[in-house]
Parts: C-alpha cells; structure tokens; sequence
C-alpha cells in the first residue's frame, strides 16, 4: 500500500516538474512580446560595448527601440543579442555550428571578404534589389563609405567582381595611430607621433604599448621596415611627381606585402622593439594612458575618443596622431549569414541602424565613427553642435579648417580652434583619410607564417648554452627521482630487512600476550 | 531566456526524475533492517526508500562527465592529430618541438610554475605552521585574513596590485619578477589551506615524543614535523604548480604580455591564429607535461606517506 503511493509521489514529481517547466517557457516567451502577429526571433551578433545602450537597464535600448519599430510596422520581432569577443571568434562559431546560429553579424572588413570567399554570407541584394539604390541605408550611409565599399575594396568571386558593399552595410569605421600625452621629458613628442617609428626610441623606453594582435602590430612593423620607400612615396605624392590613384595602389601594396622576406625582416623589427615597450595589449592601453602609466598608445580611433573622453574628467590632455607614413582604415559591417533564417527581418535592423537618430546615440555610446551622414547631413549637425564647431570662417587667429566634404552629401568646410582632439580622431581630414588604406585578409599559408612569426616575437629564444643547463637539469631531476623511488631495490639495505623481522617477532608476542 | 537553455531545462529536469524514479524501482533489496547484506524483509525495505545502489548514483555524474570531459577530450586529440583536410598528421607536435620559441614558452612556463611554488611554499609553510599552533580562535581569524581575498573578484584585487606595483616604479621594467608577484598573491591561499589543514591534524604526541628522546626543535622538526607534512606540500604544490603553467592573464596584466606562457600560446592559436589542429596539440603537450608532474609528485607522497607511518 505504502509503496503504491511512493510511485504516486514519484509520478506526481515529475508531473510537476513538467508543468513548471511548461509555465516557465510560457512565461519566458510571453515576456518578449504578446501583441498581434506571429514571434519572429532576429539573433544579433556584434562586438562587446558596440551598441547603444543605457546601462541602467538589463535589456540592449537599441534592440528593444527596433523591436518597438517592428511593431508599428505591424511584426512581432524579439531580438537575442550575442556578443563576440574577436573575428576569428565570430567565424569559427558560424563555422561550427554550420548553419543557423545567427540573422546578422558584424565583422571587419578582412573577415566579411574572407567570409564572403568562403559563401559564408548572402548578397544585401538578393533579399532587396533596391537595397543599394534606394533604401533607408542608402540613402543615409555617407558617399565616402559608399565609394569605399562599391569601388576600393573589391576581389574576384568566380569570373565576376565582387564588392565589400555587396556583402555588408557600413556600421562604425576608424583609423589607426598614435594616442599620447605631452611630456616634459620629450619635447618634440608632437611631431615624433607623425612618425610610426618614433617609438624605436629610447626616450619612450618602457613608456609605449603596442596591440597584443598580430594583425594590428605587424602594420606597425611594416611602417618601419619600409620607412624610407613610404616616405619617398609620400614625397612624391605631395610634390606632385605621383598621381593620386598611383599613390594610393602603391601604398596598399606595401602595407599589403606579406612575402617571406618582408615577415622575416618585420620580425626582426619587432623583437627590437620589445625591450622598448611598456607591453602588449588590447585592452589596458586606454586606462594606462590616462593613468600615466605610458605615454605613447597605439590605438584604434574609437578607443582613442574613449581614453580622452576619460582623461579629461582627470583633467588630462591626450592627443591623437595618425603618422605620415600612411595608416590603417578599417570598416565594421553588417552582414547576414547564408543560412540565416530571418533575413528580411535582418535587413530591417541594418535599415533601421542607419536612421540618424540611431547612428548618433550608437556613435556617442561607442565612440567610433559612424558611416552613417545622415540624409541631409545630420551627423554633421551633431558634430557641430557636439564640439562647438563655426561654419563660417571666425576672424579671430588659430582656427583651421576642417575639410569634411568628402564625408558628407553637401559641403562640410567647418573651424574649428583645437587640434588632434576627439573631432578630428573622430572625423579625419582628407589628407589624414589619403594616407589610410585597406588592408586584405591573410590567406591560410600567411597567416600561419604570420602567426609563426608573432610566437617568435612574443617568445624568446634561450641561448645554446642556457638550453642546455636546463636539460641537464631536468635529467638529473628525472634519475634523482628513479634513484628515489627504487632505492630499496637497487641497494639492498641491510637494516631494513632486520627492522621487518623484528616487527613479526613483536607480534607474535603480542599473541602470545592474549593468550 | 532562448528556447534552447528551456528545452535544456526540461531535459534535465525529466532525466533527473527519470533516474531517481527507476533507481527507486530496481534498487537492490538485498539490505536487512541491521543494514547487513544478504537478508531481505519487508521491514528494510521500507527502511530503505532511496536504496540507490552506488552505479545508480553515479549516472549524473557520468553523463557530465562523458558530455563535457571525455568529449571534448576526444575533439582535442582529433584536432591535435589531423591538419586542416582532415588527414592524420603529426606535423602539429613537429612544428612544436621544431620551433625554437615554443620550446622556451614551454621553459618558461615551467620556470614560472616552479618558482611560484618555491616562493609560495616559502611563505605559506612558516605561515601554516604558526597558525596551527596558534589558539584556535585567534588562528582562525588569521586563517580567515589570509582566505577572504579569495572572496574578492580576482580583476579586482589583480588591478589593486598593478597600480601598487606602479607606485614602486616596477610595472614595465620588472616583468618576470612581478609576474611572480602576481602569481603568488594569485595561489597562495591556495598553498596556505592544505598546509594548514595538514599541520593542524598532526599528532602532537609524536612531536612530543621526539622531544622526551632528546630530539632538539630543529631536530624534532626536520625528523618528524616536516616528513608528516608533506602530503600537504605536496597537494598545495599541486593546486599551484598546475594552474601557474597556464594562468597567462596574470602574465598579461603583471608582465606586459612579454612573459611568454604556454597556456596564451594556446589561447592566440584558438582565438586569433585560427589554427585549432596546432593549438590541440599544444593542449595535449601540455596535458601530458601536467600528467607527468601529477605521477612524479604522486610517487613522492605515497613513499612519504608510507615513511611516516612507519615513524
């Protein structure tokens, strides 16, 4: 009898832990959203901090204020927001799972082309034609980002060409340089940050950090292995002996050159930097500057707003410098995977994201620039009011102008009286963005070689000698052990043979003892 | 909340019940009411109501252990094992032990490893020892001053340090050494339990009675104090010596990234070289390194276990 209500019990257990559950996922999916129409789930992949959003509340605000969009739109939309952490991250998760994992994502231009290469992703037009002629994109995204997306960065697919624009919609862009503070110790730092290869010097010994990311710090190698090269191309281009277009190739060329004679020489450049450095890192930098702890910080522009934005609450000065001998531009995208499942739903998010509106809270949060302009220039609108730009030329002395219009859709010539602060990382001039180039994805073979080379770098090598001690070492510990462990075998002692028998006989004494 | 984690949810929820209900079922009967085996009666079995036998308990166990251990294990050796078409190659463990700069990553892993377990055991053991001989109520505070940094988030206390180190003017000049630094503020907690656990449950009398034979403290303690810790040097070194090899974040924030470790090695080859097959094949040596230290160490403490008790 007893044992028949036990079963009972057990049964209504797990009858229980059903109905829990059941109510736990109602109550789940009912929290996303109950009005008209059926669920439709967008998963969103994008960088850590890459997004707008207050922090005071535990949702993103700028997917909830998409999903408010949808609504009035007359869709049911929830969005799941995943983060990652690097593009390799972003790859191998859509390599693993191969097939559905997300409805849109957002790498870096190497990786949208390597993705694209490889099929990962479908063509923004094959869900929109008029995605690139007439959508809310196009029509916002700046002529600058257009021009880069439809026409610089392009790569043979097949027997056609293909363009970075056909696969992704520009969402944040920056360039590459130096973020530092003026120090007593060296007068000339201004001038010395135009040059890449100023932190070789020992004035900044142990006072510069570069990345902790190959990709990023093989650049800087390059700038100072072939400084001469780039500054006589530099020459030549300001004095007029190279056309523009020349310049430009030539300049992608040698920031692209990845043969074996070049890494070799780039690694060589960079252990002589490593005793010079403060460190390697990808994420300290931006505290470290504004503590004091270097001087010099090699630096992403979005981070470099974000250092001096910090700074001057401790009433700090940072300034930002792109070197003359050219620099790195980059460019993050939205793309859709091949395999998502919600891609009309995804194109959406990329429109919305391009609304004004949204690309200056996104700015504002992240720091970075967005590739949005605006219809009628609106992030210029900002960007004036944000730093108290003129538009028309003051008469007053030290104010210099600040030639925009290759950015935005009218002309953009505005004044302002401070240099290498956060406008000018934010919005570069022409003749820093004619120094800047793109650089291309390593295929398989160079990014092993690369990568090889950045353990040689990161590593060091012990001399013949020093090895050798080691070994030693470790054998003598090894036979010390042996020897240890098998003493009793290998010398057979006599005391403790004896020690045995006089335990017996102390037994058998003890025996005798009880009886 | 995704559909998945719920459909997780459910499945764990469903085999739980699943398996406390048939372990109900086909427990063994075999329990008498004085709990010795071989007699069966109504009376125990009532007793008994969750007789699980022991196989029965280990299931959960099992299947964590299977899905989340021995899988990914196998995943590793696959990768370590193949190169990029899928092919069996050894080229992975060749290119390791080709590469000059790999195999110092891997001294200086192990360098770092031992020195932080020298120092650690240096500092922790004089510690230990005052503590357990210390009135068990202002010992334990002691204990506790010693414990509660571990209650603190570790990036937390780690960015404490740096900025001290920074005040001494050491960050960016001293890498191996505040590497060493950080490390041992890292694990010591981790030396001071087990020695202090050891020391305290020591018999006394013995030490004692080395004393009435005429064993001076030094003698006393080098004969008989210092053998019966051991098996507490020995699981401190090992919570400490481990975990060293490939705890890189503390390279990164203490050394600038320039002391090189072998578990970052493995981190750039996942996370940014894209190059899984290398980077498990340096798991699997590294794994191996680790088995080794654990069966050498292992060997110690059963002789010296055996050496003490037969004191």
């Amino acid at each position: 009898m007893r044992r028949f209500a036990l079963r009972k019990m057990f049964l209504f257990m797990i009858a229980l832990s059903l109905v829990f559950c059941v109510l736990f996922a109602t109550g789940c999916a009912g929290a996303g959203g109950s009005s008209e129409g059926e669920e439709i789930i967008l998963r969103v992949c994008n960088w850590e901090d890459y997004i707008f959003d207050d922090e005071e509340t535990d949702y993103i605000d700028m997917c909830v204020r998409f999903e408010d969009y949808m609504r009035e739109k007359g869709y049911n939309v929830t969005v799941t927001y995943s983060t990652f952490g690097t593009n390799e991250n972003l790859y191998n998760d859509l390599k693993i799972a191969n097939g559905y994992l997300y409805d849109v994502v957002c790498p870096s231009d190497y990786m949208i082309e390597k993705m694209a290469r490889e099929g990962m992703l479908t063509k923004l037009t094959e869900i929109d034609e008029s995605f690139k002629t007439d959508s809310v994109y196009s029509r916002n995204a700046s002529p600058y980002i257009k021009r880069i997306f439809e026409e610089d960065i392009t790569w043979e697919e097949g027997d056609s060409e293909v363009t970075l624009g056909d696969y992704a919609a520009g969402y944040m862009w920056g360039t590459m340089g130096y973020v530092y503070r003026l120090v007593e110790r060296v007068p000339t730092i201004a001038e010395d940050m135009l040059d890449w290869t100023s932190i070789w010097d020992s004035a900044y010994r142990h006072r510069v950090t570069i990345k902790d990311s190959v990709r990023d710090s093989y650049f800087v190698g390059i700038a100072y292995v072939y400084k001469d090269e780039l500054e006589t191309l530099k020459r030549d281009f300001d004095e007029g002996r190279v056309s523009f277009s020349e310049y430009k190739t030539t300049l992608t060329e040698i920031f692209n050159r990845t043969d074996k004679e070049t890494v070799d020489k780039v690694e060589e450049a960079l252990s002589s930097l490593k005793d010079n450095l403060f460190g390697f890192e990808v994420d300290s930098g931006k505290t470290d500057i504004v503590t004091g702890k270097i001087d010099v910080y090699f630096a992403w522009s979005g981070d470099a707003v974000y250092a001096m934005d910090e700074a001057e609450s401790d009433n700090v000065e940072l300034y930002y410098a792109v070197p003359m001998q050219g620099s790195n531009v980059f460019f993050d995208g939205w793309c859709i995977p091949e395999k998502a499942q919600q891609k009309e739903v995804a194109l959406e998010f990329i429109n919305f994201l391009a609304y004004p509106d949204n690309a200056i809270d996104n700015m504002e949060y992240i720091g970075y620039t967005t590739s949005i302009a605006g219809e009628n220039d609106e992030i210029l609108e900002w960007a004036i009011d944000t730093y108290e730009l003129e538009t028309e030329e003051p008469e007053e002395e030290g104010y210099y102008e600040a030639d925009l219009s290759y950015f935005f859709h009218g002309d953009a010539v505005v004044y302002t009286d401070i240099r290498g602060r956060q406008f000018e990382t934010q919005f570069p001039t022409e003749d820093i963005i004619e120094r800047c180039v793109f650089m291309h994805y390593f295929d398989v073979e160079t990014n092993e070689r690369i990568n090889l080379m950045w353990e040689n770098i990161k590593g060091f090598t012990l001399p013949l000698w020093a090895m050798i001690l080691i070994i030693v070492a470790i054998v003598l510990l090894i036979v010390a052990y042996l020897l240890f462990k098998f003493r009793d075998k290998l010398f057979k002692r006599k005391d403790f043979v004896v020690k045995k028998e006089k335990k017996s006989k102390y037994k058998i004494i003890e025996k005798k003892n009880l009886d | 909340m995704d559909y998945l984690t719920i459909a997780l949810l459910v499945v764990v929820i469903v085999l739980t019940a699943a398996i406390a209900f048939f372990a109900f079922r086909y427990r063994k009967r075999t329990y008498g009411k004085d709990g010795r085996e071989g007699v069966t009666t109504d009376k125990g079995l009532k007793r008994r109501l969750f007789a699980f036998s022991r196989k029965q308990l280990c299931i959960p166990y099992g299947v964590f252990l299977a899905l989340f251990v021995v899988f990914p294990l196998f995943l590793i050796l696959y990768n370590a094992f193949t190169d990029r078409s899928g092919h069996i190659s050894f080229d992975n463990f060749i290119l390791f032990f080709s590469t000059p700069s790999t195999i110092t990553n891997l001294f200086m892993s192990l360098l770092i490893a031992f020195v932080t377990t020298a120092v650690c055991i240096l500092i922790a053991y004089p510690l230990a020892y005052i503590l357990s001989r210390m009135k068990a109520s202002r010992g334990y505070i002691l204990v506790m001053l010693f414990v509660m940094p571990m209650w603190i988030n570790f990036v937390l206390r780690a960015m404490a340090l740096r900025e001290l180190l920074d005040l001494f003017g050491w960050l960016g000049e001293y890498n191996f050494l505040n590497t060493i630094i950080g490390m041992v503020y890292d694990f010591l907690p981790f030396m001071i339990l087990p020695l202090y656990s050891t020391l305290i449950k020591m018999d006394r009398s013995l030490e004692e009675a080395a004393a009435d034979l005429g064993a001076g403290r030094t003698r006393t303690f080098v004969k008989v104090t210092l053998p019966l810790s051991v098996p507490g040097i020995i699981s401190g070194a090992m919570m400490v010596f481990l975990p060293t090899m490939s705890c890189y974040v503390i390279s990164e924030t203490f050394g600038g990234g320039k002391i090189p470790l072998i578990g970052k090695l493995i981190e750039e080859q996942f996370l940014a070289a894209d190059n899984w097959h290398y980077g498990s094949a340096i798991a699997i040596i590294m794994l191996i390194i680790m088995f080794i230290t654990m069966l050498v160490t292992g060997g110690f403490k059963s002789e010296n276990v055996r050496g003490g008790a037969s004191l």
